[in-house]
């Protein structure tokens, strides 16, 4: 393939309602150019209308779709120059691989010999040769899914949309496309987006994760930002699991800021950006993943812990889950890795003390 | 009775009833059929002797020979205006909905079932009042008529039945509307089509409720003239042979159907 | 886009619209034959069609066929219709469906009248097995018009059947089985109100069918059974055209009402 100059996509205030349900709503955002982006949420949450807004497949009623500094609103579908595989990849059931594949060039009318020698370039890239002949209905999941791949990429386009294109895949094939899809888009160094609803495979895959829910983008971020500092209650909950606990603002001590919990514990939690702390006394959800609660029986400041019992221990191998309840009722998991002998004071009914570092917890929004 | 008996009896009873069902509706044919090999000048069944006399006498007889070469000819044309005509219909009707979508398709396919007799009055004051006459042409246009509903009914279930990811993918590669249609859509309509032309080309082949007005001494076509010797209580046996003729050129072309289309797919309400 | 529909409009416009505008427009008018005062428009082909008993006898006549018609192929196809929505290899059963349908109405009829006959294959047999001594009349009376009538639209009410009960998950009956219903039990409580909507289809369906058919009449039907779609063709025949106008006028407004209902009953199941 051809090195070529990476585009950058921009959505600016992209809207669009289908009757009374509201697809997108003032969505912006921007993908940098080779990046690869995910537009990650639930479903309905509006992730493939954006997607297909920006292929031009729907009509936004606000907003402008964006490469480089052009607008492509008004730019109609066939001419824009993107690539698209969805989810059932849309093979073309009447022509066989070689055909499919070349579909694009053709259309561009190319001289005969040049789509020859890019179709198979483009084959090879995704590794599938000797089975030009076959039909779509012939190949396996997995092959069909290249050859829309190699279809896809063959016309070399400015901009990659895939809509859920491994959703259909089995898991150990889906993990190994993955890996695959990403290597491909590092080396030829397309701009990407790539809608999916499995935040694993966001958080494997992309670049940033852009996430939605109710045609509202939530938040922007590496994978690691995402994780570690989600800002809202849905983010932290839609990405790997979370605890959220009540409390208030109870003062400052130096860079992290002190939440009451349970009336009695006094915990830190990181100071959200832009390094506002809300008034004393505010009520506030803190948020703390289960890798980073720290179970002790006893701890040397007890009044800076939160005492719970030990309901449950759940051994899943890796790691152990620990199911805990607070004295107030509040419902809280902890996980330990499996990197030692379990510790003996941890049994179900066990008094505890929980506890965790400062800036392991976050305040939400 | 034993167990297997009492347990599939209802089933087994299901079967012979419908075989009896079959029976009933395949006998007038059979029978049809069966009285052009008879011998005997007078259509019995079953027939007495066998002879293919009556085969050599409806092909040399100018009337039958006539009757069926026009009516040959108006079903190929037929089809092909229903193609013209159904094709473009069945695409604009498509998949979105529209206001009065409904009501149009409504109008486009009633004359499906509206009663041939009040098309066939029709169109004869019609082409009487204005002038035109009982022509050739008057009648090709009336059986378009009643025949390219069947094509329009076909390929709008194909239609709505492909996926429309595959115009997206194309549109999405380069391809112009126009393109995308040519090179995708119009290759997948092809089972309707062929389908909807078989049935548009039958009907015309086998109308009488609407020809028996609009046909003439010199375009006559072949049920309609096998009509009339009936109705003069003509039972001849070269009626019969003429019968099975039409018989064999149908089936096969139903079989036909079945090859490209599938026969089994045309369960669907309205006939 | 919509310009595609253009070319199918303008030609259902000029052939089906307007020769039925003509029709209606003669259906006002006496027969040129008359005289003068024919040159004025009238009601007397309303008023002799509503007015005179004989009139609305054939009427009621061809409603009772089609009502008799109808239920007859309802009970009579409603096993076979069950049979087809449950095999699954189905290609010979629909081809022997469809087959009747396709080879055409006259040569069926011809058909029958071959069976039917005084000295046909049906009198024939029972003389000689010796059920009868004088040939039975199957033909040329109201017995050979709904044999012949049911036959031709039979494959059109299974069909409809069909395509419905197809849409009941066989598991329904199933579970009712299981609970102990035998299969009149299952056929009463779970399959028939299941395919009620479908059993409305085809009933519209073959009716409008029914009452709009006149081959099978005129071929296996005597002097006695006269019904609308007959009596339109003979009136032309005789040159009464603008009587048969309004005969026709009648027929088609009939068949309109029954073709809005038959689109409310699809409005109601979805998309056709």
């Amino acid at each position: 393939m051809s090195t070529r100059r990476s585009v950058e996509v921009e959505v600016r205030e992209l809207h669009k309602r289908y009757g009374a349900v509201v697809a997108i709503e003032s969505l912006n955002l921007r993908i940098g150019p080779g990046e690869l982006v995910s537009l990650l949420g639930p479903s309905g949450c509006g992730k493939t209308t954006t997607l297909r807004a920006i292929a031009g497949l729907v009509q936004p009623d606000a907003g402008e779709v964006m490469v480089g500094r052009r607008v492509l609103n008004d730019v109609p579908v066939h001419r824009r120059g993107f690539g698209l595989v969805a989810q059932n990849y849309s093979l073309f059931p009447h022509m066989n691989v070689i055909e499919n594949v070349t579909f694009g060039l053709r259309m561009r009318r190319l001289p005969r010999a040049e789509i020859a020698r890019r179709a198979r370039e483009a084959l090879a890239m995704v590794q599938l040769t000797q089975i030009e002949d076959r039909y779509p209905s012939q190949l396996s999941g997995g092959q069909q899914q290249r050859v829309a791949l190699a279809r896809c990429l063959v016309v070399e386009p400015d901009v990659l949309l895939l809509d859920e294109p491994l959703g259909a895949l089995d898991k150990k094939l889906r993990e190994a496309m993955q890996v695959e899809l990403r290597s491909l888009q590092r080396q030829i160094g397309i701009t990407t987006i790539f809608v999916t609803h499995d935040q694993v495979e966001a958080l494997t895959l992309s670049d940033r994760i852009a996430v939605m829910h109710q045609g509202r983008l939530q938040q922007v971020g590496t994978p690691q930002e995402i994780y570690e500092s989600p800002r809202n209650r849905f983010v932290a909950d839609f990405i790997g699991v979370c605890n959220f606990l009540d409390c208030r603002v109870a003062g400052r001590d130096q860079s992290t800021v002190l939440l009451r919990l349970d009336d009695h514990a006094l915990l830190p939690a990181a100071i959200p950006p832009p390094a506002s702390v809300p008034p004393e006394g505010t009520r506030v959800v803190v948020a703390v993943r289960p890798e980073k609660l720290i179970i002790e029986a006893q701890t040397a400041a007890p009044e800076r812990a939160l005492h719970a019992r030990l309901e449950n221990l759940v051994y899943v191998g890796t790691a152990v889950h620990y199911h805990l309840r607070t004295k107030t009722g509040a419902r809280l998991v902890g996980y330990r890795q499996n990197n030692a002998a379990l510790p003996p004071h941890l049994y179900p009914g066990a008094e505890v003390q929980i506890s965790w570092e400062p800036d392991a917890a976050r305040l939400l929004e | 009775m034993t167990a297997w008996m009492r347990r599939n009896g209802a089933a087994l009873l299901l079967r012979l009833y419908c075989g009896a069902v079959l029976l009933f509706l395949s006998l007038p044919i059979i029978v049809a059929v069966g009285v052009a090999f008879g011998a005997d000048r007078i259509a019995r069944f079953p027939p007495a002797g066998f002879s293919l006399r009556w085969f050599a006498a409806a092909l040399t007889e100018q009337t039958f020979v006539g009757a069926l070469y026009t009516s040959l000819q108006l079903a190929a044309l037929t089809t092909l205006g229903s193609l013209l005509l159904g094709l473009p219909a069945a695409v604009a009707l498509g998949r979105r909905a529209f206001p009065g979508r409904a009501g149009l398709e409504t109008l486009l396919l009633s004359p499906l079932t509206m009663p041939g007799v009040l098309f066939g009055i029709s169109m004869l004051f019609f082409l009487g009042a204005s002038g035109l006459g009982l022509t050739w042409w008057g009648l090709l246009a009336a059986h378009v008529v009643i025949a390219t509903p069947y094509l329009l009914r076909t390929t709008l279930a194909v239609y709505r039945g492909l996926d429309p990811g595959l115009e997206e993918a194309a549109l999405v590669l380069g391809a112009s509307p126009l393109q995308a249609f040519r090179h995708v859509t119009l290759p997948l309509l092809r089972p309707g089509l062929a389908a909807g032309g078989l049935f548009a080309f039958l009907t015309s082949f086998d109308n009488v409720p609407v020809s028996i007005f609009l046909t003439t001494a010199h375009n006559n076509t072949l049920p309609v003239t096998i009509m009339s010797y009936l109705v003069n209580q003509d039972f001849d046996a070269t009626v019969g042979a003429i019968s099975a003729i039409q018989v064999a050129i149908v089936l096969v072309l139903l079989y036909l159907l079945d090859r490209i289309y599938g026969v089994a797919r045309l369960t669907s309400p309205g006939g | 886009m919509v310009f595609c529909l253009i070319p199918i409009l303008v030609f259902l416009l000029a052939f089906f619209v307007l020769p039925f505008g003509v029709m209606l427009y003669q259906s006002f008018y006496l027969s040129p034959l008359l005289g003068p005062e024919s040159s004025l428009p009238t009601l007397a082909n309303y008023i002799k069609l509503f007015g005179d008993a004989f009139y609305l006898k054939v009427v009621l006549q061809t409603l009772a066929l089609g009502v008799v018609v109808t239920l007859l192929a309802l009970i009579i196809a409603y096993p076979v219709a069950y049979l087809l929505a449950r095999t699954r290899s189905r290609q010979l059963l629909v081809f022997l469906i469809i087959s009747p349908l396709v080879v055409g109405i006259v040569i069926r009829s011809y058909g029958w009248m071959v069976l039917l006959g005084r000295a046909g294959t049906v009198n024939t047999f029972l003389q000689a097995i010796g059920v009868i001594e004088h040939p039975l009349a199957l033909m040329y009376n109201w017995f050979g018009v709904t044999v012949a009538l049911t036959h031709v639209l039979l494959p059109y009410m299974i069909l409809a059947l069909a395509s419905v009960i197809e849409g009941i998950p066989e598991s329904l009956e199933d579970a009712a089985a299981v609970l102990g219903a035998g299969w009149w039990a299952r056929f009463r409580h779970v399959l028939f109100p299941l395919s009620l909507e479908g059993v409305g289809a085809g009933v519209t369906l073959v009716f409008m069918l029914a009452i709009g058919s006149f081959v099978s009449v005129l071929l296996l039907g005597g002097s006695d059974t006269l019904i609308l779609p007959l009596l339109i063709y003979q009136q032309v025949i005789l040159i009464n055209n603008n009587f048969a106008a309004a005969l026709g006028v009648y027929l088609l407004v009939i068949s309109i009402a029954l073709l809005y209902v038959q689109a409310c009953a699809f409005r109601i199941r979805g998309a056709a």
